[in-house]
């Protein structure tokens, strides 16, 4: 999964340390995240989207290596169901 | 959790019990017994290493500055890594037991390396994310 974390925080003119106090975690944490080394929960997620003040779509994004989605099925069961 | 200081408590108390190991062993080396016919060194090290499970349960019990759910990842990482080696490590212990009637690890050996391999481990992984000692 990438990530714009960085980007977002320093378009606000954010520190690593200034967003992890805002959502309440460690500056580690924030490192981690930005360096892709840890995918957050969605708690945390939607705590970062909020403070960037921007949705955790344009936050987090899937990559080819993270599986595909068959959003084809879904469809074809919506669809019988219908 | 204990407050971060207790990590500072707690290695001091396996320091004392390493020294006090190593000269339980240097006693030993110099003829001195505690009891008749019981080497002083098992006589050290079945106080010692007591000393040394409280010291280590200090060190991982201590909580970090600022406890989240990326450490809360570091430490289950740290403890499923620690749990398979102390897995094969009692597996191999039964094996010697097997073939040579002899246990080399009892109860309080287990403890002891399942916490020290996981202080360890936990301390590279908080080294390596950045988190500091």
């Amino acid at each position: 999964m990438k990530n714009s974390l960085k980007v977002e925080r320093a378009r606000l003119g954010l520190t690593q340390a200034g967003l992890a106090e805002a959502v309440g975690v460690s500056r580690q944490s924030i490192n981690a995240i930005e360096k892709g080394r840890y995918v957050p929960s969605t708690v945390l997620a939607l705590k970062l989207a909020r403070v960037l003040r921007v949705r955790v779509e344009d936050l987090f994004a899937l990559e080819p290596g993270d599986g595909t989605v068959d959003v084809a099925q879904v469809d074809a069961a919506e669809e019988s169901s219908r | 959790m204990l407050n971060p200081r207790w990590r500072g408590i707690g290695l001091a108390a396996v320091l004392l019990a390493a020294i006090a190991f190593a000269a339980g062993v240097a006693l030993e080396i110099a003829g001195v017994r505690a009891v008749p016919d019981v080497p002083i060194r098992e006589t050290v090290w079945t106080a010692a290493r007591f000393v040394a499970i409280a010291g280590l349960l200090a060190i991982v019990f201590a909580r970090e500055r600022t406890e989240d759910e990326f450490i809360d990842r570091l430490r289950l990482e740290s403890f499923r890594a620690t749990l398979l080696v102390v897995a094969l490590a009692i597996a191999a212990n039964e094996v010697v037991y097997f073939f040579a009637d002899r246990r080399t690890l009892d109860g309080a050996g287990v403890v002891l390396l399942q916490l020290s391999l996981y202080a360890v481990v936990f301390h590279a992984q908080r080294v390596r994310a950045g988190l500091q000692a």
